[in-house]
């Protein structure tokens, strides 16, 4: 008879939509949503960066998700953010995406884990959420940032 | 007690004591008989026994008390220094070593006991002499100061109200002992509060302290010089008192006696026990070795830099100084730019502009000094290592520094270290020939290695030098088409500073035997990509017989510079301003080709082209007007050494004072691009670093 409800074991997600599609990022690892900036562009550096922001007087450097998670490029719309992700204390890394929706609680239940050893941008997803109807990929950003630091 | 507070002081003073000793073990090497220096060791090693037990650090503690008591026997002439000892003494100061790192990082002193080295101080101490060291040695320190001169006694002249007479009467009544102490700081010590409150902490178990002199509210507030007085009631021995005083660090001397209690409680002066003849005498000896042992001191801190007036400051909060300067300087070029557009205001306000100028600009100098250290902190633990390299490579060298008081920021000082004890490693490993070889070609017996630091304009450089056979560029060659490096016909034309240049290739090492101390090339290309990190630059000068140099040039900040702005298709960049020697005007005829790659004759050098937006990648600025033909290109000649470029770019934006902001930790960047700043529009330009251009 184990009845020791874990309430807590529920996390909230900020959703982003490229296309149809919606993806989930673990809200504790954003530290700020800044609207479109001019990004200064580096060259020969990793494909997926468009280059370095100044965010407040620090430099961050941006990169597409669009190009990171291989799906096709898009214009910028006036809906376009920068995420800054900031992982386990790390440096700051700014993710550019197509539109930032809301921030919805799913609990432990809500979520399909999924394990995948494909080598596209399913590698980078922990598992599928369900909320009110709509599918939300989860995305594992521990997963993402330690590909950019092996690259 | 929580004395958590006092481990940041506990680990800068041991680091001190440890440098210390590593200083006098070394001059105790060349000079084993030298008295001052058995001295000193004996009085750091003292201190360092104490600090560790007043931090609870037992292992510490015991070895320290171990090595105290060798060199006690040392000082009393029981014990002759040889080489073996100096080798258990080394041991030691690095199992100390071992036992603060550890305290560094976990606060905790680990759990190596180094029986091995205590065994070995003790069998040191056994095997020279009959009586059982320990006990026997720990003596003439305690009774020493018992005997202490009547003018140290300062608690004689502390006037004894009544109350407090009637409290000792009544103490002594109930078998208590009741002491007058005095207890002197060294004057070194900079927090002379904190240690009288230990002091008083390390008291509190053993007795009650019923006056001090000055108050105790006074001893907190420092209000008092280095020295203080008490009268204490306690049924712990004398021995045990002092001890509990003595092991405070930083405290010179404890006088302490038992106490007898004035028949009057007035302002009149306590009689003390009188002495015995024989006491007397030892007294008057004691007073002479003292003033000795003061002017010893004195001669040893005259010889020292005089230490100025400091505080200690968390580079933390150095580091936020300086990125709030940075901030400043950022919001003054806002000012600059916006000033520059309308150009239809009053003359004040440019006057009000070049001030702020003026202002941010000395603000800054002034931060960047603060953040300066000399480069003694790094430097001198390298006499020690020649010292070990010395012994295990069975060559006999020196070392010779000069210019240890040259000053680095900060942040170059912590990186450099590395580096340097590379070279230094090379030169004794690889530069100096065996010490049989030296004599065979007459050279001197024992090889000199130097270092030289000084300050050269806006840089610093640093020259590790030795006179030991020199790079041998045939070898390197042969090497590096053994390895597949280069080919043959490479070499054939390859110049002797192209050659040499081969060293600092990744895994390249020329040496036939791997040895712990270096060979296993993975040496010199770390150096290179380290001091190119830093923004400074590596060269070899080397004569073949005669010795090699290592000259490493590094800038004096790392953070501001002057920059020359620069536009490429429609992008902005920054130049560094000490690398660039001229801009140059020049038509595109005057482009000549060798070996298919474009060179201009300017002034009768021959100088190579490159084309910015080429190595950036962009696409060039379209000629709408086709008026390109006939127009000039703009050229700004770069230098690096004595070898130049020629940069084309599309515009010049302008001199400006630029603070270098890191890319960030995820993105690549190449070389080329060393960092990257904000304008004063909050734009962000990349940093170009003309030197891999050239």
């Amino acid at each position: 008879m184990d009845t020791n409800v874990a309430v807590n074991d529920s996390k909230q997600y900020i959703i982003l939509r490229f296309d149809s599609e919606q993806y989930g990022i673990d809200i504790s690892y954003i530290d700020n949503i800044v609207r479109l900036q001019p990004i200064t562009r580096v060259p020969h550096t990793q494909p997926y960066f468009l280059g370095i922001i100044n965010l407040r007087g620090e430099i961050v450097p941006v990169m597409s998700m669009r190009r990171k998670f291989e799906l096709p490029e898009k214009d910028n719309t006036n809906l376009s953010r920068i995420l800054i992700i900031k992982f386990e204390g790390n440096a700051k890394i700014g993710m550019l995406v197509d539109e930032v929706r809301e921030v919805v609680t799913l609990s432990e239940d809500q979520i399909e884990k999924m394990s995948s050893d494909s080598s596209d941008f399913r590698a980078y997803l922990t598992g599928v959420g369900k909320y009110n109807d709509t599918l939300i990929s989860l995305i594992n950003i521990g997963g993402v940032i330690a590909d950019i630091d092996n690259d | 007690m929580d004395l958590s507070q006092y481990l940041e002081i506990f680990i800068d003073e041991t680091k001190e004591h440890l440098q210390n000793l590593n200083d006098q073990v070394l001059i105790l090497e060349a000079e084993p008989e030298n008295i001052d220096t058995v001295n000193e060791i004996f009085r750091a090693a003292h201190s360092l026994k104490g600090m560790a037990g007043t931090m609870g650090y037992k292992r510490m503690q015991r070895l320290t008390h171990d090595m105290e008591n060798v060199f006690s026997e040392i000082r009393n002439g029981k014990l002759n220094v040889d080489a073996d000892m100096v080798d258990i003494v080394f041991k030691c100061l690095d199992a100390i070593e071992g036992y603060l790192s550890n305290i560094m990082e976990s606060s905790d002193e680990g759990t190596e006991d180094n029986e091995e080295l205590i065994g070995l101080l003790n069998a040191a101490l056994e095997g020279k002499h009959d009586e059982p060291a320990p006990q026997e040695t720990a003596e003439p320190k305690v009774d020493k100061p018992a005997v202490g001169s009547e003018d140290r006694k300062k608690y004689l002249s502390i006037p004894v109200a009544d109350f407090e007479r009637n409290a000792m009467l009544e103490a002594k009544t109930n078998g208590m002992h009741v002491y007058a102490t005095t207890v002197y700081i060294q004057e070194s010590c900079l927090l002379k509060a904190a240690r009288a409150f230990l002091v008083f902490k390390g008291l509190e178990n053993k007795g009650e302290i019923i006056k001090s002199v000055p108050s105790v509210q006074d001893i907190e507030d420092e209000r008092f010089d280095f020295d203080f007085s008490m009268f204490i009631i306690s049924e712990k021995s004398l021995e045990e008192v002092k001890k509990a005083i003595e092991s405070v660090s930083e405290i010179e001397e404890a006088v302490i006696e038992e106490f007898e209690i004035p028949d009057t409680a007035s302002d009149s002066t306590v009689k003390v026990e009188e002495s015995t003849d024989t006491a007397k005498t030892a007294v008057k000896e004691e007073k002479a070795e003292k003033k000795e042992e003061k002017k010893t001191q004195s001669q040893a801190k005259s010889s020292k830099p005089v230490v100025n007036r400091s505080v200690r400051v968390d580079i933390e909060k150095l580091d936020d100084l300086m990125n709030l300067v940075s901030e400043l300087i950022i919001a003054k070029n806002g000012l600059v730019s916006v000033s520059g557009v309308n150009n239809n205001h009053e003359q004040g306000f440019n006057e009000q502009i070049e001030y702020l100028e003026r202002i941010t600009t000395n603000l800054h100098e002034s931060v960047m000094k603060v953040r300066m250290v000399p480069i003694e902190s790094v430097v001198n633990r390298f006499p020690r290592m020649i010292r070990d390299l010395s012994k295990k490579l069975n060559k006999e060298m020196e070392l010779i520094m000069t210019g240890e008081d040259t000053e680095l920021d900060r942040t170059v000082i912590d990186e450099i270290g590395d580096p340097l004890m590379h070279m230094l490693r090379n030169s004794a490993d690889h530069g100096l020939e065996p010490t049989i070889d030296r004599l065979k070609i007459g050279k001197p017996k024992v090889g000199t290695i130097r270092l030289d630091a000084y300050q050269d304009g806006n840089n610093v450089t640093i020259e590790v030098s030795d006179d030991g056979a020199g790079i041998d560029v045939e070898k390197i060659k042969r090497k590096a088409i053994e390895k597949g490096t280069i080919t043959e016909e490479q070499a054939e034309y390859m110049s002797d500073k192209e050659a040499v240049d081969l060293l600092f290739m990744p895994a390249f090492s020329t040496a036939e035997k791997i040895s712990d101390v270096s060979g296993r090339g993975v040496g010199l290309d770390v150096v290179k990509n380290k001091i190119e990190g830093l923004g400074g630059d590596v060269e070899v000068i080397t004569k073949l017989g005669e010795g090699t140099t290592f000259i490493v040039r590094l800038p004096l900040t790392l953070a501001i510079i002057q920059a020359l702005m620069v536009d490429v298709s429609g992008e902005k960049y920054a130049l560094p301003l000490n690398s660039v020697v001229t801009i140059e005007e020049i038509v595109p005829d005057d482009i000549k080709y060798v070996h298919t790659k474009e060179v201009i004759n300017l002034r009768g050098t021959v100088i190579p082209i490159v084309r910015l937006n080429e190595v950036l990648d962009v696409e060039p600025v379209v000629d709408e007007d086709n008026t390109f033909e006939d127009e000039g290109l703009i050229v700004v000649i770069v230098k690096k050494g004595d070898k130049q470029a020629g940069l084309v770019i599309d515009k010049l934006l302008g001199q400006q004072e630029i603070v270098i902001k890191p890319l960030g930790k995820y993105i690549k960047a190449p070389k080329l691009i060393s960092g990257a700043t904000i304008l004063g529009n909050g734009e962000v330009a990349l940093i170009i670093d003309s030197n891999t251009l050239i």
